[in-house]
């Protein structure tokens, strides 16, 4: 990997380039990025790096800028005055273009797409070209939006068409053909085709974007989500930069390899120390393997750096449901809000927080509003399938829940939860059908296994064996509410296997005992494990299980006595054969 | 009208080639005029137009709406001299349309024409479009989704105006525009002319664009040259190259039939009207199962992800997605669609579709009965509150056909159980109706014994009958079971088809009592012309035979059955301990056929007119011209006129035309091969074209094997191979299990042992290798084989006697 200051440089042209060019988020991402490398000890004094971590956004910007070498200008300071900053981008000196592009980039930057296109017309400066076109995309997109609510009709709404795109198409592949494209054409066309649905083209056209221009994050984000496959993923072709580890990081996450991208991350982390990013992503791949605790803590960290932050809060709110934080949940629902309301996240925080106190139409509302703020936001549509399970209202529930796995197929929870419906509504034979994807894609989830194996098990279907073995799998599978032995070893025990019930309930014993639980599994256990062992004549064991047995009060302890006094009788009779 | 299905005025939104359509109305009726308007000659011109305007409203060919230029192409079919004349207006009129005011203008125009409510106060010179008329009702609709448009909706209608015209002048010969300039035709010249000058401007800046798009577009993309870009677009996929080459082979595959126009094409950037949509949907639905494996998989895939995109909360298209896949074998396609219809039906039931399938032909009647709805599961409102219950058990009683159909029976039973078990707890007495007959279906195709062994003893629907009976009596009493229940709840269809059932059980029990006495035709009062013509032909047929049967020839036909085997088999074929005499199949059969007497009136009226006014809008484009309106074409050929849509719902044709199969069937069985090939004659002539192909391949197999016994095999191979062009697209079809036959037959006769054994052997190769499908297949290659082996005197030897019948046991025992 470079060195972290060629980073440091690389990137801080970076977020001039793509700013001037009206690249907003993939500007943001790389300042980020920037402010996440750590500084190098040797040049600073013990006090700066002491603020690196915890230290107010403030402070570390001040340091940044005092620490540059080139003279990063601040960000009042035109780029005109500072030609030095232009680098290796070609830029036109053409004072009057030049003005029409200020007015232009002006326009943009109050988000009047179409004007800045028209100021921008006759320009031919590459940078003027392109915002032209940006600015055009965006204007379409704009429209796009509109018109998805004003033309639903009877039957849902019709995919609105960026009506841009034909124009733009048809100017970018010229350009293309006359090699006068520079990466960031390129980026744009690329959007382009995949609007269009040439996905191929799209592919191709993005990676010799990212190879040539590598810090452009949101050209690696429209190419990851063009590889939905392992194999698309292996085939691209790209130059080796610490940008593709960020790219393959994110892709690695979004194929559910979450070790691999773990991995990466971590390895980024070497440079990127202080990253928000990848602390957050990092959070993401700990919550994919159920790691809340690490993951909660990740969170809080970076709650404490950046207190405003809202992207991916949404998973820090299910973590603190799944553990039940009351009063944690309200706080982070309180604080997103008074940030702004208006965003899925926010509502769909605030969801989960009804959700948790049992209030489900609240949640539900909420929920309904993160998707209308955006419609296509999965965990929302899943979630709010859970809301309706509890009030009951399957067949709500269902329909959210197909919409979630028409989103993204790959969404086990939606899987599971249309299968938990339709068992609710007692077709556990139909149910099987979702379990068997949800299992399919998350095969390493005891719980899924456990579903589905409860499924094969219900009076109606009572497909024993099938439930046994998916017990089975539960088991291998690091079965955390240990319910899988239990169930095996009653299996067996139902169909008369009492060699391979003993043989579960050891294992649940040793189980328990590892973990240190108590209940009335290990009752059931110890009683049959003492009952089995006297029918076997292994009569020392019976002892050892019967005198546990006796720890307890109730009837297990009179059951354990008259137990013994059997086993004694029996070695007597043993021994002494009458 | 289309009330039932579009509930919300927001169904009915106003598109360009609904505006072109308000234009010809106002043509059609302009206000103030004489009885015969301006620029018609003739009151037959007039009503032609007339005629046009209401196919127009109504067609249900494809998903997406006409471009102008297809318009402008069926008006001057119909135009005749006038052709110019309306061409020019309507090109005229809409692109005089250039602003907003000019709509509303155009709005208040049209309400002019509509008369009032009160119709005895009209003035008889004048011509006044009544507004309950089914053109006054689409005026009407228009009016009404205008006055409800936002200011958005009627600037997207501009701009869609715009373009509407704008493609239709790129690929429009320029007569239309020579003729602009002669306005001396126009009744409204004066309001004409004060448009004149900005008309051509708009003109000129339309034909500019569009040069210099088309001059871009040749550059780059030909794909698109004109039109329907937004949509050639969106399916321009990755693999394009591909897909093209696809859709291109299977409407060649198909260009002879009636529907490569509505497939291969996009016609047009907007979708029809719901309800049309919802016709073409359904005659698709119907095409699909009548042409099987021979329809065109990715060419409908891809209309159907069209029209998914346009109109995503169609769940419709998932059904029809599902037969789509079910039909060509696609196993993992139709489990997915079937799960996403049933899991998306719930929030949008009002008009959804149901159908079911299943292998044997009694439950094609059943799926058919569903689908067209009248009484569907759930076409019936069910009671305030619940009213999304139905749905599940319909999901469930789906797939166990679906299970069925790919030959998994365990999979079916348990489903089909869990949908009893469902519907009775939601009480859903219909359902658990049809899922009764599904299962005693299921029964009779497979063997009870292996179903028996495959349930297990707990948890099946007809455990409580206990273990007492016989497996066959088992499967008589389900079906007595299902047929009172259907009885009560009025499901008349579900009724016919287990007569039907319980007749074709009754077959399969051999009791040789021979009373010939039902000859029944009541029925045919309701069938159309041509019915009636082969009905007439064939009863005078009729009454010569019935001479002709005694029953002294019976016995010998009897024997000759024993040799011979019957040649066509429906079900197991054990012999049988219950006793059911001819009267009571024939009575069955009777009581099936008589109950479609009830369907003449309360067919499903509206898909009825739409496939009308599609033939009709066809025949415009036929080369022989008009065949409606030529008066004395009397030499139509047959096969035309039975093309013509008749007015009896194509299930319930269906259900009737399966009578006559096992009414053949059962002829057969009880020795009378002319009445066998009689009825069978009828099936194929009548009923040929609401049937399946499968079906059609039976009869058509059947007639071969009549002629094979009386004519020889001469004539019998000649047919054989019309029928084999006929039906060259069906797999594994009778068609190619009646030449083995014949061959096989053909080949014992003439005493080549060896070459029978190896027609034997391929036979037996058709069956599949698992165990409890293709029964009767298997019965029949060991049965042959069989028959080869005592031909060639080989009984005597041990192994191949036992070897015999252990062939012609097991299937029948099931396993």
């Amino acid at each position: 990997m470079a060195s972290k200051e060629t980073c440091r440089t690389e990137l801080r042209y970076a977020v001039r380039h793509l700013s001037d060019r009206g690249l907003y988020s993939a500007s943001r991402w790389a300042a980020e990025q920037l402010m996440g490398i750590e500084q190098d000890p040797s040049k600073h004094t013990p006090s700066h790096t002491r603020f690196q971590r915890g230290s107010s956004s403030i402070r570390r910007r001040f340091r940044t800028a005092d620490s540059s070498t080139s003279g990063t200008p601040s960000a009042g300071v035109s780029y005109v005055t500072t030609p030095s900053m232009i680098g290796v981008e070609d830029y036109d000196y053409d004072p009057i273009d030049n003005d029409f592009y200020l007015l232009g980039k002006s326009y943009f930057d109050c988000r009047e797409y179409r004007r800045a296109a028209h100021v921008l017309r006759d320009q031919t400066g590459k940078k003027a070209v392109f915002l032209r076109c940006y600015a055009l995309y965006l204007a379409g997109e704009k429209r796009k939006e509109e018109e998805m609510i004003e033309l639903e009709g009877p039957l849902g709404k019709s995919d609105a068409v960026n009506k841009e795109l034909g124009s733009l198409e048809r100017e970018l592949s010229t350009l293309r053909k006359n090699g006068t494209i520079d990466p960031f054409f390129l980026y744009v066309y690329g959007l382009v085709l995949k609007e269009k649905g040439s996905e191929n083209l799209a592919r191709a056209i993005l990676t010799e974007s990212v190879n040539s221009y590598p810090w452009n994050w949101s050209a690696w984000s429209e190419l990851q989500a063009l590889c939905t496959t392992i194999e698309s993923l292996n085939s691209l072709n790209l130059n080796n930069h610490y940008m593709k580890d960020f790219f393959l990081a994110n892709a690695y996450a979004e194929l559910r390899m979450h070790n691999e991208s773990l991995s990466k991350y971590e390895y980024l982390q070497g440079t990127f120390t202080f990253s928000n990013y990848i602390q957050a992503q990092i959070a993401k791949a700990q919550y994919n393997l159920r790691e809340f605790e690490q993951v909660e803590v990740i969170f809080e960290e970076l709650l404490r750096n950046d207190p405003y932050r809202i992207e991916d809060m949404d998973m820090y709110s299910n973590v603190l449901y799944a553990k039940e934080c009351f009063s944690a949940l309200s706080y982070l629902a309180h604080r997103v809000f008074l940030t702004d309301k208006y965003r899925p996240e926010s509502c769909c925080i605030v969801g989960n927080y009804y959700s948790l106190k049992g209030q489900h139409e609240k949640s539900v509302m909420y929920f309904r509003r993160a998707l209308k703020l955006n419609k296509n936001y999965l965990t929302a549509w899943t979630l709010m399938g859970h809301e309706y399970v509890e009030m009951k209202n399957t067949s709500a529930a269902v329909d959210a829940y197909r919409r979630a796995v028409d989103i993204n197929p790959c969404d086990y929870r939606a899987w599971y939860g249309l299968g938990q419906a339709y068992e609710m509504m007692g077709m556990p034979f139909y149910a099987l059908h979702y379990f068997k994807k949800s299992v399919f894609l998350q095969p390493n989830d005891s719980r899924l296994w456990i579903a589905m194996a409860q499924c094969y098990e219900t009076e109606q279907l009572h497909m024993l064996e099938e439930a046994i073995k998916c017990y089975k799998r539960a088991a291998n599978c690091n079965d955390r509410e240990a319910i899988a032995l239990n169930q095996l070893a009653k299996l067996h025990l139902k169909l008369g296997r009492s060699e391979e019930a003993a043989l579960y309930y050891q294992r649940d014993l040793e189980r328990m005992e590892a973990e240190e639980r108590e209940g009335p599994n290990m009752v059931e256990a110890l009683m049959f494990l003492a009952r089995h062992c006297q029918t076997k004549k292994r009569f020392d064991e019976a002892e050892v299980y019967c005198t546990r047995l006796l720890d307890y009060t109730g009837p297990e302890k009179e059951t354990a006595k008259s137990l013994l006094r059997g086993i004694r009788y029996e070695r007597d009779v043993e021994h002494f054969p009458p | 009208m289309a009330t039932g299905i579009s509930k919300s005025p927001v169904s009915f939104t106003l598109t360009p080639h609904k505006i072109s359509i308000c234009i010809l109305v106002q043509v059609y009726a302009p206000p103030s005029q004489n009885s015969t308007p301006f620029p018609f000659s003739s009151v037959s011109q007039h009503n032609r137009l007339g005629i046009f305007i209401l196919s127009l409203t109504k067609v249900s060919e494809g998903i997406f709406e006409p471009t102008l230029d297809e318009l402008i192409a069926q008006l001057s079919e119909i135009g005749g001299l006038l052709n110019h004349w309306l061409n020019d207006h309507l090109t005229r009129r809409l692109s005089s349309l250039a602003s907003p005011d000019d709509l509303f203008n155009f709005f208040t125009d049209l309400r002019g024409i509509l008369g009032g409510s009160d119709s005895n106060v009209m003035d008889d010179d004048q011509i006044m479009l009544d507004p309950n008329s089914n053109i006054g009702m689409f005026t009407r609709r228009c009016l009404l989704a205008f006055n409800q448009m936002p200011f958005e909706g009627i600037c997207h209608l501009l701009t869609n105006i715009g373009t509407y015209c704008k493609d239709a002048l790129s690929s429009y010969p320029p007569c239309g525009i020579s003729h602009l300039d002669d306005p001396t035709d126009d009744p409204n010249a004066s309001l004409e002319f004060e448009n004149m000058e900005m008309e051509n401007f708009i003109y000129e800046k339309a034909s500019d664009d569009d040069d210099e798009e088309s001059r871009m577009g040749i550059g780059r993309i030909p794909f698109h040259g004109h039109g329907s870009k937004a949509f050639s677009e969106l399916i321009e996929d990755g693999d394009s190259s591909s897909r093209p080459r696809l859709e291109h082979m299977d409407t060649t595959a198909l260009s002879s039939s009636d529907m490569s126009k509505g497939i291969g094409s996009v016609n047009g950037t907007f979708l029809h009207t719901n309800w049309q949509v919802q016709g073409y949907l359904s005659e698709q639905a119907n095409a699909i199962e009548k042409l099987g494996s021979s329809f065109p998989l990715n060419a409908f895939e891809s209309t159907l992800r069209k029209l998914q995109k346009l109109a995503p909360d169609l769940h419709r298209v998932h059904f029809l997605r599902y037969l789509n896949s079910l039909y060509h074998d696609d196993y993992p396609g139709a489990l997915e669609n079937l799960h996403r219809y049933f899991d998306y039906s719930g929030v949008t039931m009002a008009c959804s579709i149901f159908s079911i399938w299943s292998k044997n032909e009694l439950m094609k009647q059943v799926a058919s009965a569903i689908f067209h709805g009248t009484e569907g599961l759930e076409y019936v409102p069910p009671p305030s509150g619940c009213s999304t219950l139905g749905r599940y058990e319909s999901a469930l009683l789906c797939l166990g056909m679906m299970h069925f159909h790919f030959g998994h029976p365990k999979q079916a039973l348990e489903v089909l159980t869990e949908a009893v078990r469902v519907s009775q707890q939601y009480s859903d007495d219909t359902c658990l109706a049809y899922t009764l007959v599904a299962i005693s279906n299921l029964y009779s195709e497979i063997g009870i014994s292996k179903m028996s062994r495959i349930i297990g003893s707990s948890s099946w629907p007809v455990a409580g009958m206990g273990t007492s009976l016989s497996a066959q009596q088992q499967l008589f009493v389900l079906l007595q079971r299902s047929l009172k229940r259907a009885e009560s709840y009025k499901l008349k269809r579900l009724v016919a088809s287990i007569h039907l059932e319980i007749a074709k059980y009754d077959l399969t029990v051999r009791v040789f009592l021979f009373v010939l006495v039902q000859i029944v035709f009541v029925f045919i009062s309701w069938v159309t012309g041509a019915i009636y013509l082969v009905a007439i032909l064939v009863s005078a047929r009729l009454s010569g035979v019935r001479a002709f049967v005694p029953q002294a020839a019976f016995v010998i036909q009897i024997s000759e059955i024993h040799v011979q085997r019957p040649l066509l088999s429906f079900g197991p074929k054990a012999s049988l301990k219950l006793r059911t005499c001819p009267p009571n199949v024939h009575k069955e059969i009777w009581l099936s056929s008589h109950l479609i007497n009830e369907f003449g009136d309360e067919s499903s009226v509206m898909t009825i007119e739409g496939a009308f006014c599609t033939a009709w809008l066809k025949n415009l484009k036929n080369p022989t011209g008009s065949l409606i309106f030529t008066e004395g074409n009397e030499n139509r050929n047959v096969f035309q006129f039975c093309a013509q849509p008749s007015s009896v719902p194509g299930s319930v044709l269906q259900l009737l035309g399966s009578s006559y199969l096992v009414r053949a069937a059962s002829w057969e069985m009880y020795g009378s091969a002319p009445l066998a090939r009689m009825n069978a004659l009828v099936y194929a002539t009548c009923f040929a074209d609401s049937s399946s192909l499968s079906d059609a391949a039976l009869a058509y197999s059947k007639l071969i094997q009549h002629l094979a016994v009386y004519k020889g095999y001469k004539e019998a191979f000649a047919a054989l191979k019309i029928a084999e062009e006929k039906f060259l697209c069906v797999s594994k079809s009778r068609i190619l299990l009646a030449k083995l036959q014949l061959l096989h037959e053909c080949a014992l006769h003439r005493g080549h042992l060896k070459l029978a054994q190896q027609l034997c052997d391929k036979l037996g190769v058709l069956a599949s290798p698992v165990t409890g499908v293709d029964l009767e297949l298997k019965t029949e290659a060991s049965l042959r084989n069989a028959r080869t082996l005592l031909a060639a005197n080989q009984y005597s030897q041990p192994l191949y006697g036992s070897d015999v019948l252990k062939m012609v046991v097991q299937p029948l025992c099931g396993g």
